[in-house]
């Protein structure tokens, strides 16, 4: 018979590794890939999904289920990693004073949405995963972690605020800063992008 | 407004987190404006863009290693911590032992008794409170407090030692406020913030729409009233008060309650109803609104009286819904020509307000928008003659 998420996280407050290893299993994947996005590698992003599931096994005694399991475990790998990064104290910035490359605004126009309307575009596409990482990878700690937080992770501007322990006002600045730099980012690197898609060919 | 102070809205636009007038401004704006059009396409495009990413893979030996790394965690805790008592000690012998500290505890407090004590005369009446105890009935909180002092029963100089018994004391009360400190330690629920809300994706939409309803049927409350007053916008203070706030909207939304609301329907033609969908959600959340019911191609939401009009506008205007068409008609309960008359003189007025620039004109159409909202006012009134502040919105979306 399978065992209830509920069933399953009683066992792991009493204690239970097993029980831990099944409900992670549901949901790896998801906090894998934060880490992934906040780290930009593989091994970085392994050791700090790890870190931050053992984390949670210590601390789920604590885990009252006002919140889903998931928001919680969110919450937990978004500070671990936040907390390296910090640690670390990347200096490699998008300066937000970078001009725009708006000269040709149709063509532009018509790229970008390229991208928008077509996620299976994304998906089948490794450069392109690549280049958008490599954008946020580029973003000052600050930009990327509310980015991260609102496109990777759903979190509301209310959730992101008490998050950071700061004002709703200082989340919608910061978001629509991130998003201009990051947009930036991608503008600059556009025309790059579009020789390797032709190369790849 | 211009074009640089709107550029700094659009981003909370996109997320349908801008308070109505600035939304507004806003949509107005955006209409006229086609560099800002621009603007606001590229900034949705890059939200897409991480929005669309796929998840990632861990690596093969990901699970693996966690598990050694959980294991090494295990074992890392102390051996008191590891040893299970339970299993060593039968239940009886554990509750005793710490019923028997409690009394030591309890001893060692009392200036008066335990001072002058000899300690094994503390010995001998601790003996005797012990099988006093072990007769008596135990209750589940004494099983508890059993498993949280068991540790405590080991150490054989406890009851002969006062100084290391009194060493034991805060460690009783820590364990007890250390409880009691983890009960308030809690993010709060996302289903509560429903309203306020905006998802980030179209199935998150869904899913949490479905979650309102749910939040809405399980909770029958005697004497639902009809009448609530929902704040206009969400702004922080309003939040903090969430729950206050989410006590009331639900009170309104009891069952059957809702049916005597002046209903609404209105029929969106747009290009993608998918995206219109989802950008109606976040309009809604932003005027206040609760969706109530929500289908492939349908959405039923409660709508706060003073917000109509702005949300009406935006369905006409609002560049990232694109509707096409817009066709509202009001239910049984509402006299539909005279209302629909008044909200045309109220969009008329607002967009003459909108051209004006002489000061008094300015005046002038702002109180006359007034008096037009206050006569809107007037029809919200159920038969009993009570005042009604929310709306039934039924939206319809076509292809």
């Amino acid at each position: 018979m399978e065992i209830s998420e509920r069933e399953l996280i009683a066992l792991c407050q009493k204690g239970d590794v097993e029980a831990f290893e099944k409900l992670v299993l549901k949901y790896e994947k998801q906090i894998y890939t934060i880490a992934y996005r906040f780290m930009g590698n593989h091994e970085d992003a392994c050791d700090l999904a790890q870190e931050a599931l053992v984390k949670a096994y210590k601390y789920i005694s604590q885990f009252r289920g006002e919140a889903s399991i998931k928001t919680w475990l969110y919450h937990i790998v978004a500070n671990v990693c936040r907390d390296e990064l910090r640690k670390r104290k990347r200096q490699t910035t998008v300066s937000l004073d970078s001009p725009i490359v708006n000269d040709e605004g149709g063509e532009l126009l018509r790229q970008t949405e390229d991208w928008t309307y077509a996620p299976e575009l994304i998906y089948e596409n490794k450069e392109l995963q690549e280049l958008i990482q490599k954008a946020l990878d580029h973003l000052t700690p600050e930009y990327k972690e509310v980015l991260i937080m609102r496109e990777i992770m759903g979190f509301t501007y209310d959730e992101i605020a008490k998050e950071l322990d700061c004002s709703l006002g200082t989340v919608k600045s910061r978001i629509s800063r991130a998003r201009k730099a990051m947009r930036n980012y991608m503008l600059a690197r556009r025309e790059q992008f579009k020789e390797t898609l032709r190369l790849s060919k | 407004m211009e074009c640089r102070e709107i550029e700094e809205l659009l981003s909370a636009y996109i997320d349908g987190e801008l308070q109505g007038a600035e939304a507004f401004a806003v949509t107005e704006h955006l209409s006229r404006c086609s560099q800002c059009r621009w603007e606001l396409l590229q900034l949705q495009e890059t939200a897409n863009l991480l929005r669309n990413l796929p998840e990632i893979e861990p690596p093969a030996d990901f699970h693996w290693s966690l598990r050694q790394r959980l294991n090494s965690f295990k074992e890392d805790k102390p051996w008191y911590k590891r040893f299970n008592f339970n299993r060593w000690f039968g239940f009886g012998t554990v509750t005793a032992a710490a019923l028997l500290l409690c009394m030591v505890v309890i001893n060692a407090l009392n200036p008066w008794q335990s001072l002058p004590q000899d300690s094994r005369e503390l010995k001998q009446e601790n003996i005797a409170l012990q099988e006093q105890v072990s007769e008596q009935d135990l209750t589940p909180s004494d099983e508890k407090m059993a498993t949280e002092l068991g540790m405590s029963q080991l150490s054989p100089r406890i009851s002969e030692n006062l100084p290391e018994v009194e060493k034991q004391k805060p460690t009783a009360q820590e364990s007890v406020a250390a409880k009691k400190a983890q009960e308030p330690v809690s993010s709060p629920s996302p289903q509560l913030f429903l309203a306020s809300s905006p998802s980030s994706g179209e199935e998150q939409g869904a899913e949490e729409s479905t979650e309102g309803q749910d939040l809405i049927q399980d909770t029958s409350l005697p004497e639902v009233e009809e009448n609530f007053n929902y704040g206009s916008g969400f702004d922080g203070e309003e939040e903090k008060e969430a729950p206050v706030y989410l006590a009331a909207a639900t009170k309104t939304m009891g069952r059957g309650e809702v049916h005597s609301l002046p209903t609404w329907h209105i029929y969106l033609k747009v290009k993608d109803i998918n995206q219109a969908k989802f950008r109606l959600g976040q309009l809604m959340a932003a005027h206040g609104a609760l969706i109530r019911n929500s289908d492939s191609a349908f959405l039923e939401v409660s709508l706060p009286v003073f917000s109509l009009d702005k949300v009406f506008n935006l369905m006409k205007h609002d560049y990232m819904l694109g509707a096409t068409q817009v066709e509202i008609t009001t239910g049984g309960n509402l006299p539909q020509k005279e209302v629909v008359e008044l909200m045309e003189k109220i969009e008329f007025k607002q967009e003459e307000l909108e051209v004006a620039k002489d000061g008094e004109e300015v005046l002038q159409l702002k109180q006359e928008l007034k008096n037009l909202r206050w006569q809107l006012h007037a029809f919200n009134q159920d038969r009993n003659g009570r005042e009604i502040n929310n709306f039934l919105l039924k939206i319809y979306l076509q292809n």
